[in-house]
């Protein structure tokens, strides 16, 4: 907004920072607590003692980390296709958006087209199916396993869809009349024009692949193959000593499959710094969309 | 003839998502047959023979399905609601805020909830409302209350999974509007002010329809999970005594257990669901286009 | 829009079709399809003549895929792995097997269960697989009903070593009924010991001496504690630590069993009636005694009154903090959570003892013996190797073999800190009252009766421990949590005459698995009600009659018509 009002000191904006700052601190909270337990010592952490800051600070689960060469190997798959997916995912999705934007009578199919999209994003395959494909294609415990099923965003792809069809017509038009095709008017007009919504969709797909879980579990065969969050969703939470022995496990053994409280908390930690880290990145990206206001009436 | 040759590019443009559309998504939903069969595994899902509705006879048989299909859609609909206004009414606020820094703050911590697990969130929020958690102590010592099991109340149980939702997810959610926000010319609040418009004016006549369109859009997409109740939240949180108020489809299936016929039935809900989700979006997609004169797909 | 949508579905199944013919979607074929044994003929020592050798390396290579189960950090050796390691080599060398793993998953989260039942459903199989846990019966009578897996009653019974044959003659043969079908025995179980079942009562010595209290003999004794440390200030506004996110009665920690034990009650398993025939545990008279003091002690505040809420880790929160004096563990409970209340306050004294019925004696439940069990795929040639595998693991576990226990458990041993199941996850068969037996053994050792150097190699270890131990209280935290493991929670039962309800039926049956959830919820939700006083005692009554009539009484003629075949 404009600059005009920055000079009043109105209640309502006190208001308004003040409910802010609630939000901030619920927020944070938990984030806070797990921080803090990283940093604890373990056996204060299983006894439930910690809270906002640690207590018994100590570096020992982080040391542990840095020999925890799985974690590492698992953060990195989750790396690699985090940017396998968005670089290919991004262009996917601009290159289907921008057809889908056009009217019917510029593009008689666009209707076929758009309602295959909304139907598979209704109608998801199957466990069993997803699973049968993925072993014909010779893909278990590859990495594009995790990369090719997720490349086609129906949501993603209807987002930047409607923000193409926001954009005023004037500008497909006069580009027209100046001899430009589909391909130049999508990447010199359309795109620049669309930045925050780009850099929307962009974090939405890192987020997503960031945080996805399951298909690790299925669709790898070796716990070495695991992406990140799959691979945390399998560290020890709660211990489950009847499991452990219907496992075959020496009961006498059960001391070292102690839940690590604080081990654990310090995993999660690392797993959130690259989101942690992304967000204000691309926030930048999300400046007031280069709207002429010229054009915009 | 023109529009002829420029089709070709726009088929050329949706090429590659339809191709992984069609490997990775339609090519399995096909063996969504599996909801008509009984699966023999060593005949495969295509050998296997036909049960018609059967599958489906086996949910709807389930006792109590009543309650439970209730639970699904209350839970669920409350949550599609909250987490539609919610995020909005925060964008709203933060629009507000002028200082970038403190905006780029704000808006970076309140989405790392999202990042965290229910495993982690509901042993924490397990703790801050437990009989001698926070609340009650502060209820106790402020308003003078005994406490309140909340997790083992059916009054307060559904509320409580909504609530917790929707602020795990509010920031991220969020994100959405307030990209759509930085679409709005600030031309356009120039004049409103001009006018002689104060905030609420400008909030009524210049935001609110400069994102209208992204609030239908939102809206409709969030049909789609009406019957998605949360499982793993609600696995998370839910106990014996919250079953007649918080047990929905999803988590009913996983106490079953392994079934004979599990996977069929697995896929026999995912159908219904896609089925109910995909109509109602339909029913949308018609409203939107009588009521607001908007096409969404 | 209804005839676009038409179009739409019409054009898009026919790009599917076409695609899916060109792609060949077709019938998963019957027959298996991973490489398997090598054929050539080989002199195989004839089984009728004379008997087998049952460690017998084989005449020929054979190989063998299977899965396997992970932890998340193994900790193998620099450049070794669960498929690369000499355990694995060793088995190539010397008996001509080599084990190939088609995959592994986690241990955690019912991971590796989730995989197997995937696969199973996919007709992805390997050549053999271990499986176990809560769900094993059920995938067992999935692979059986699918015939997927081959009978083994002639491997077994050719190939089978004396030992563990003697094992499982020892406890009498009950592992193997439970995966016979048929007359037809499907997989090769696994026996453990039962003793782990007991529930211990843990306390603190010196709490109790603080406040003048004796070693709680029976219920009444636990409660008193409970009270009386609150009253003199020894403790706080302490309960003793319940939860309800397992079963309340499990043989865990924190559970129900300790009071159910006591009144010779035993819910949730399904045991021999007095009249003989199998009958549901729960739904005994007795079990409303049993609950009827739960209610009361539940008003008396004994318990939390959100215990509902309660899990594991927040149950043994109490414990690790050191606010509490006493709880219901297992005697291996130095290990988790009494380690860290020690590491948190090194001057606690923890004891353990079990308890006493009305009628004086040690009743316990128990559980099934058998916690896993190994199959074999249909097709598969020379099942008789994976036998012979076996018999060398039992011997493995019973430490008979120097080469793995160089390997695996003496000093410097390389895969001393390795986790996970170094050996390809093979059912080994151990002494039911194995924990007893080896308590009195170390206990042997330890006064002298049995020189260290004659006892065998587990024992004389454990000896040591308890020694050291001895020598150097609390010196090594690890080292008290096994010593006072067997000297306290081992002691607990292995001095006692403890009288273990064994279940009578450990597998499932049609109706037992459609009403699983059914039954489950509504004994669950009854008996938490009846505790927490939402409903008086009486409710009991109507819960039984509702059980049988949701298909209770069907599961139990079906468990007694299995029974009789």
């Amino acid at each position: 907004m404009l600059t005009k009002y920055n000079k009043k000191v109105n209640i309502p904006n006190i208001i308004i920072y003040i409910i802010l700052l609630l939000i901030v601190f619920t927020s944070l909270f938990p984030v806070i607590n797990t921080i803090a337990i990283s940093f604890s010592n373990s056996s204060k952490a299983s006894a439930g003692v910690v809270t906002i800051y640690p207590i018994g600070f100590n570096l020992d689960s982080y040391k542990k980390i840095l020999q925890e060469t799985m974690f590492f190997n698992a953060f990195w798959i989750s790396v690699k296709r985090v940017v396998l997916v968005t670089a290919m995912s991004f262009i996917i999705t601009v290159l289907a958006a921008y057809p889908l934007s056009k009217e019917k009578k510029e593009f008689r199919s666009r209707d076929i087209y758009m309602w295959i999209l909304v139907f598979t994003m209704m109608f998801g395959p199957g466990l069993i199916p997803s699973f049968l494909n993925i072993k014909d294609l010779h893909l278990l415990g590859s990495l594009w396993a995790l990369v090719l099923p997720n490349l086609v965003g129906q949501f993603l792809i209807i987002l930047v869809v409607n923000f193409f069809r926001s954009l005023p017509k004037e500008l497909d038009d006069s580009s027209s009349i100046d001899g430009a095709g589909p391909w130049q008017k999508l990447f010199k007009i359309y795109l620049p024009l669309a930045i925050p919504i780009l850099a929307t969709i962009t974090l939405f797909i890192i987020v997503g692949q960031w945080n996805a879980f399951f298909d690790g579990l299925i669709y790898m065969n070796k716990t070495s193959q695991y992406p990140l969050q799959t691979y945390i969703q399998q560290m020890v939470i709660t211990i489950d000593p009847l499991k452990f022995l219907a496992q075959g496990g020496d009961i006498s053994k059960i001391g070292a499959t102690v839940s690590n409280r604080t081990l654990n908390a310090a995993k999660l930690v690392v797993t959130m710094v690259p989101v942690l880290v992304i967000y204000p990145y691309l926030q930048k990206y999300f400046v007031k969309g280069i709207m002429l206001g010229s054009v915009k009436e | 003839m023109h529009n002829k040759l420029k089709s070709i590019h726009y088929h050329i443009m949706l090429l590659p998502a339809m191709i992984f559309l069609v490997i990775f998504t339609i090519k399995p939903l096909l063996g969504s047959v599996l909801a008509f069969k009984k699966l023999n595994p060593v005949k495969g899902i295509w050998g296997s023979e036909w049960v018609g509705l059967y599958n489906f006879k086996v949910i709807f048989d389930i006792p109590n399905i009543d309650r439970i299909l209730y639970n699904t859609v209350f839970i669920a609909v409350m949550k599609i609601i909250a987490q539609l206004i919610i995020p909005l009414a925060f964008a709203l606020i933060l629009n507000e805020v002028r200082k970038l820094w403190f905006k780029r703050f704000v808006q970076t911590v309140v989405y790392l909830p999202y990042f965290l697990s229910w495993v982690i969130l509901a042993g924490i929020f397990r703790d801050i409302f437990a009989m001698d958690g926070v609340i009650n102590k502060i209820s106790g010592t402020i308003f003078g209350t005994e406490p309140v099991m909340f997790l083992g109340s059916n009054l307060v149980f559904p509320f409580l999974m909504v609530g917790t939702e929707t602020w795990k997810n509010f920031g991220f959610n969020a994100i959405i509007y307030l990209a759509a926000l930085t679409n709005i010319s600030p031309n356009l609040y120039e004049a409103c002010d001009i006018d002689g418009g104060n905030r609420w004016k400008q909030l009524l006549h210049i935001t609110m329809p400069g994102i209208k369109i992204t609030i239908v859009l939102l809206a409709t997409l969030s049909l789609q999970s009406v019957l998605n109740a949360g499982f793993e939240q609600i696995l998370n949180f839910y106990n014996p005594l919250v079953y007649e108020s918080g047990d929905i489809l999803d988590t009913y299936i996983y106490r079953m257990g392994l079934q004979n016929n599990q996977f069929e039935m697995a896929t026999a809900l995912g159908l219904v669901k896609s089925a109910v989700g995909f109509i109602l979006i339909l029913i949308a997609q018609k409203l939107a286009g009588k009521f607001a004169g908007y096409r969404i797909f | 829009m209804k005839k676009y949508f038409c179009k739409v579905v019409a054009i898009t199944m026919s790009l599917a079709l076409i695609l899916a013919a060109g792609c060949g979607i077709k019938d998963e074929p019957a027959a298996t399809t991973t490489p398997v044994t090598s054929l050539a003929s080989e002199a195989q020592p004839t089984v009728t003549a004379e008997k087998a050798d049952t460690y017998a390396k084989m005449a020929e290579m054979v190989a063998f895929t299977t899965g396997g189960m992970l932890p998340a950090e193994p900790k193998y050796p620099e450049g070794e792995s669960n498929e690369n390691n000499d355990i694995l080599t060793w088995v190539k060398d010397n008996m001509n097997i080599d084990i190939k793993y088609e995959w592994t998953a986690s241990d955690q989260n019912n991971a590796y269960d989730s995989k197997l039942n995937l696969l199973i459903a996919s007709n992805e199989i390997p050549d053999f697989l271990s499986i176990g846990g809560p769900n094993a019966a059920q995938m067992l009578k999935k692979l059986i009903d699918a015939d997927m897996i081959q009978d083994l009653t002639k491997v077994y019974e050719d190939y089978a070593s004396p030992t563990f044959k003697g094992m499982h003659e020892n406890s009498g043969n009950v592992a193997l009924k439970s995966v016979t079908f048929d007359g037809k025995l499907m997989a090769i179980p696994s026996l453990s010991d039962v003793e782990t079942a007991a529930a211990v009562m843990w306390y603190r010595q010196d709490m109790l001496d603080k406040a003048g209290l004796q070693a709680p003999k029976n219920v009444d004794d636990v409660i008193n504690i409970v009270k009386v440390l609150n009253e003199k200030g020894i403790t706080k506004n302490a309960v003793l630590p319940a939860r309800a996110d397992m079963e309340l009665f499990s043989g865990d920690t924190a559970t129900f069993d300790w009071l159910f034990s006591a009144y010779n009650t035993y819910p949730g398993m399904w045991i021999e009636g007095k009249d003989g025939s199998v009958v549901y545990g729960s739904i005994q008279p007795e079990v409303k005694t049993a609950l009827a003091k739960a209610q009361e002690i539940y008003k008396a505040g004994i318990i939390p009154s959100d215990f509902a809420l309660w899990d594991g880790n927040k149950a043994v929160e109490l414990v690790s903090s050191n606010k509490i004096g006493i709880f219901q563990g297992a005697w291996w409970s130095t290990a988790w959570p009494i380690q860290d209340s020690m590491k948190n306050d090194a001057t606690a004294n923890w004891k353990a003892t079990l308890l006493q019925s009305a009628d004086g004696n040690y009743y316990q439940r128990g559980y099934a013996a058998s916690k896993g069990f190994l199959v074999i795929k249909k097709g598969v040639e020379h099942p008789e190797a994976i036998m012979k595998l076996i018999n060398v693991y039992e011997d493995c576990a019973l430490k008979k073999n120097e080469w793995y226990n160089a390997l695996t458990t003496n000093e410097n041993a390389k895969y001393k800190n390795t986790g996970g199941t170094l050996f390809p996850a093979l059912p080994g068969a151990k002494y039911l009252d194995e924990i007893s037996r080896r308590y009195n053994a170390i206990m042997d050792v330890v006064n002298g009766k049995v020189k260290k150097e004659d006892a065998d190699a587990e024992t004389a270890a454990l000896a040591a421990n308890v020694l050291l131990e001895k020598e150097k209280p609390m010196a090594d935290i690890a080292n008290w949590a096994t010593a006072v493991s067997w000297t306290e929670g081992a002691a607990a039962f292995a001095k006692v005459k403890m009288i273990q309800k064994m279940p009578a039926f450990d597998g499932t049956t049609d109706t037992l698995t459609k009403s699983k959830a059914i039954l489950t919820d509504l004994e669950k939700q009854t008996f938490l009600k009846i505790i927490m006083g939402k409903v008086s005692i009486d409710e009991f009554d109507k819960f039984v009659e509702q059980w049988k009539k949701l298909g209770g009484e069907t599961v139990t003629q079906e468990i007694n018509a299995l029974k009789k075949k």
